[in-house]
């Protein structure tokens, strides 16, 4: 059996392979959208190292049941100290502190990964950072006439646009920063809303 | 990361979230009955079986297999899965097509570096949420030039995904160099 590596340098290929040709196609397949990292994963790695940590205390158990070192049981100690044990005022706060992780164990067990970028109208998959949909709002924002500064923050569904302008017609300047971000955002599939707070002042 | 470590990590936390809400619920709950000290928790059954002479061989058994389980867990948090040489159509008998995924999306990222709107660009094969994908990641030169480069990325993509078929899926992160502005040019 013969086995043939297409594309093994892969950058020889020629342009008219790449910009077309037999192979080209009119869609992609779509991808997934890019998601931030599983806050879960972190407390996951956190569970893997507690289970390490109990089952080497269940090892040295053995180990001293055997006689190969001396000393007493662990896990028998712990059973002992939880087998009669009396309410004390430590209890309260540890309760509440204990509850309180708990509960946010299991909001960050049952939250769906966020997603971090907004797709590009196109024929694949392309998408554009949430934060990067933010310096194009602001870089449109800043293009304006009469806009000293501005910043921009970007949900998926929403931007908010921050400009300091000259203090010309704070209304003209607002409608003015919210058309150019809106133009720059055109490509997106679906545009978030745009929101725009203008305030007057040269310098702060 | 794979579905199935995320799955995993999903219900560690969630059995360790129960574990401390049930810890604290009880406290509190015990707190707010009896506040006068008088009862005593017991656990008799747990007592009786940790005097016990199989008890240690027991908690040896259990940390066999919980240490190799952890490490296995923690190990799992690797690098994204590499996916193998994808069998084309075309296979048979008498020899075997393959292409290297790693290839074709590094010959992609060139490709697409050098279009005038792209400023700079990588490309990497990796399984993603179970399916083999390539992943082109790409700065634009300017916001200006934000939809030549997607129309760039584009064609590249849907080029890739006709070379191989509907096996793979083509992603491209898309950044915006906001600080150049497109050159102008004159003639």
């Amino acid at each position: 059996m013969t086995t043939t590596d297409l594309a093994p340098g892969g950058a020889d290929r020629t342009p008219d392979q790449w910009e077309g040709g037999d192979h080209d196609r009119s869609t992609a397949l779509p991808a997934a959208a890019p998601v931030a990292p599983l806050a879960a994963s972190y407390l996951g790695a956190l569970c893997g190292i507690a289970l390490v940590a109990l089952g080497v205390v269940g090892i040295r158990d053995g180990i001293v049941a055997a006689g190969w070192i001396n000393g007493r049981l662990w896990t028998r100690m712990t059973v002992d100290w939880i087998d009669g044990q009396t309410f004390h005022g430590w209890m309260v706060p540890v309760g509440i502190i204990a509850a309180l992780l708990g509960l946010l164990c299991v909001v960050l067990a049952l939250k769906p990964r966020r997603k971090r970028a907004v797709a590009l109208s196109a024929r694949s998959s392309i998408y554009l950072e949430l934060s990067d949909a933010a310096r194009l709002a602001a870089a449109a924002a800043r293009s304006v006439p009469g806009v000293v500064d501005a910043n921009a923050r970007a949900r998926r569904r929403q931007i908010t646009v921050r400009a300091r302008t000259t203090g010309a017609d704070p209304a003209e300047q607002r409608a003015a920063v919210s058309g150019a971000v809106t133009d720059a955002l055109a490509p997106l599939t679906d545009p978030p809303r745009v929101k725009v707070r203008v305030s007057t002042g040269g310098r702060r | 990361m794979r579905p199935f470590v995320t799955g995993v990590d999903r219900l560690g936390t969630l059995v360790l979230g129960l574990l401390l809400l049930a810890i604290g619920v009880g406290f509190l709950a015990w707190a707010v009955v009896q506040i006068d000290n008088a009862t005593v928790l017991t656990a008799p059954g747990l007592a009786t079986a940790a005097g016990s002479a199989w008890w240690p061989w027991a908690t040896a058994a259990a940390g066999v297999v919980f240490v190799p389980l952890g490490m296995r867990w923690l190990l799992s948090r690797g690098p994204a899965e590499r996916p193998r040489p994808l069998t084309l159509p075309g296979s048979d008998r008498t020899g075997r097509l393959t292409a290297d995924l790693k290839s074709l999306a590094s010959a992609a990222a060139d490709q697409l570096s050098s279009h005038p709107a792209v400023r700079s660009a990588k490309g990497s094969a990796i399984i993603d949420r179970g399916a083999p994908s390539i992943q082109l990641k790409a700065t634009a030169s300017s916001a200006e030039t934000l939809a030549e480069a997607v129309h760039a990325a584009d064609d590249i993509a849907t080029t890739a995904t006709g070379m191989l078929g509907d096996a793979i899926v083509v992603r491209t992160r898309l950044h915006v160099d906001t600080k150049r502005r497109a050159e102008r040019r004159l003639a």
